[in-house]
């Protein structure tokens, strides 16, 4: 029983486990060759979906069989081969799962670029087979080539987004207007100073044009006073002229006196905010002097001097 | 469908978007309004035709209020707030602008919280001029002033007191309007220097002029908000939002009122 133990011992001990097997450096092909250990390792390649939209990404699926060391195995670049251009590609090892006993699975996304491309190539991969007896002046074929089989895709068109129903607008209210252009809403700064300046020049243009029709001032006044005085006078002169009624009517259109300042107080009162108080008081002597008469129904033919005194008086002093 | 006539339209008469004018395309964005897709495609181009405009000296208030509207309408709020800021700078009163510029603030999509909303939206100082448009107080002033002239030299023809009182009087209140709506209006521009607006959604208000300093405010700021720009260092902008709080912002997420 022993001796059986002893011979199987013996026996194992000639097949090296796979991680104490050394792997030699020469005959190691220059590419394809991803440190991949076994007899007769199979690759085999899936893709998911096989039909997919342009510009999709779909899922291929790298098996590797038969391993020795597939912890030790490298994925393969899909990048840095010419038969994958087609393609754009994702091999970021997160998508890969951790290695099994004599198995490794690589995962890679391809996104196919033409609606051409009709299948993924082949990889070709070179492993190590240490049973394989070679010649010694032919170490390289201890590192036989296999390939993955080519999986047929189909690329379809590119996916057109979801005809939508179409969606209103909401315009405001005040959106629905446009603003005019042309037309002028500012108000322009050169308007306001035309204003500025404008209106006083007009204002001015009319004062020389009332000027010109009209007498000066001072001229108004002797006008106005030489009229005054004609008409008191020829007035005095007719038969039985009322004195009183005439001065008045001579106040009235040489100082403005009001119609209805009729009393001697009243015309005080009035004049006497522009004429000295010695006219003032002249006036209202005469006028006190004419309602004297009247009442006591004497001859008023001495007050009509009197009226044309007072006449005189206030011409040379007004 | 009546998108599609109205496309169908332009094309059979031969000339292409590009050719018509920024107020025909705004008018066929609107013919288009039932299709938001294909009117917003109008309005973009419409608001392309009166921003070049705009670029080239034609700088009125309707052309601002029409270039708001055309980017409100095209989707982009943020360029609408900022056109009619613009018009708002040369006249500061216009109230189809400020009735524009107060719609598209209430657009700005504040967090619900409205802790944000209180901080940095913008308000309108109720004004004078928010009633009466000021062209037509300057219209009363000018007539006043005039009326008050009038009156004075028929005053001083006639040498009545009551005509120089009139005079006075009109001519006093012609220029107390006139100070109030310069002052208004002075006041009013005031307010709207130095603008900016968010242009990118979730920009965040930072303590300092870096990505590594911590947030002012919880919130980031939405697109639209309006801005203070108080300095500029290092692609990064201090800013002060409409409450007086300060900080800084990523310059390329803000779009400056020039």
């Amino acid at each position: 029983m022993s001796l059986l133990i002893l011979l199987v011992l013996f026996a194992r001990a000639d097949e090296e486990p796979p991680e104490k097997q050394r792997m030699p450096v020469i005959g190691r092909p220059a590419e394809h060759f991803y440190n991949a250990a076994g007899s007769g390792v199979t690759v085999m390649a899936e893709a998911s979906p096989t039909e997919v939209p342009l510009d999709d990404w779909l899922t291929f699926k790298l098996t590797i069989s038969k391993l020795l060391n597939p912890a030790d195995v490298e994925k393969p670049s899909l990048q840095a081969l010419p038969e994958f251009k087609g393609f754009q590609i994702n091999e970021s090892s997160d998508l890969d799962p951790p290695p099994s006993p004599g198995q490794r699975v690589f995962i890679y996304k391809l996104r196919p670029l033409s609606e051409s491309i009709e299948y993924i190539p082949q990889i070709a991969y070179h492993y190590y087979d240490h049973r394989k007896k070679v010649l010694e002046t032919r170490p390289q074929d201890k590192f036989p080539k296999t390939y993955s089989n080519a999986v047929t895709i189909q690329v379809l068109p590119r996916a057109l987004p979801p005809v939508l129903p179409p969606v209103p607008l909401v315009v405001p209210a005040y959106a629905r207007q446009l603003a005019n252009l042309n037309e002028a809403r500012a108000f322009r700064a050169w308007l306001g100073w035309l204003i500025f300046f404008g209106v006083p020049l007009l204002i001015f243009g009319w004062i020389a044009a009332w000027k010109s029709r009209y007498p000066d001032e001072a001229r108004l006044r002797q006008v106005k006073r030489h009229r005054a005085a004609r008409h008191v006078f020829a007035a005095l002169r007719r038969p039985a002229a009322d004195a009183h009624a005439v001065i008045l009517a001579y106040l009235e259109e040489r100082f403005d006196l009001p119609a209805g300042a009729r009393t001697p107080s009243e015309v005080t009162d009035y004049l006497g905010s522009s004429l000295a108080p010695a006219l003032v008081e002249q006036t209202a002597a005469f006028l006190r002097d004419c309602d004297a008469v009247r009442f006591a129904g004497t001859d008023p033919s001495p007050l009509a001097n009197e009226a044309e005194r007072l006449v005189v008086a206030l011409e040379d002093r007004a | 469908m009546i998108g599609l006539l109205v496309l169908t339209s332009t094309l059979l008469h031969g000339s292409t978007i590009e050719s018509r004018s920024p107020d025909e395309l705004y008018k066929m964005g609107l013919a288009a309004s039932q299709d938001a897709a294909l009117a917003r495609l109008f309005f973009a181009q419409a608001a392309i035709e009166y921003e070049a405009r705009w670029e080239r000296g034609e700088r009125t208030p309707g052309l601002a209020r029409n270039l708001a509207q055309a980017h409100l309408l095209a989707g982009d709020l943020a360029a609408a707030i900022r056109a009619y800021r613009r018009g708002l700078c040369f006249t500061p009163a216009d109230r189809d602008l400020r009735t524009g510029l107060k719609d598209a603030r209430s657009r700005v999509d504040y967090p619900a919280n409205r802790t944000l909303a209180t901080m940095a939206q913008s308000r309108f100082r109720p004004s004078l001029l928010d009633r009466v448009q000021p062209d037509i107080l300057r219209t009363v002033v000018a007539v006043l002033y005039a009326l008050g002239l009038v009156a004075g030299a028929r005053g001083w023809m006639t040498r009545r007191r009551s005509l120089w009182f009139l005079a006075f009087m009109l001519l006093s209140l012609a220029g107390l309007m006139l100070m109030l709506v310069t002052w208004e209006e002075q006041w009013l521009s005031e307010v709207a220097k130095l603008p900016g607006v968010v242009v990118r959604s979730e920009t965040p208000l930072q303590r300092g002029n870096g990505i590594d300093y911590p947030a002012r405010i919880p919130d980031a700021l939405p697109l639209g908000v309006e801005l203070h720009l108080l300095a500029e260092r290092g692609g990064w902008l201090q800013v002060q939002l409409a409450d007086g709080t300060i900080g800084w912002v990523d310059a390329r997420n803000v779009l400056r009122i020039e």
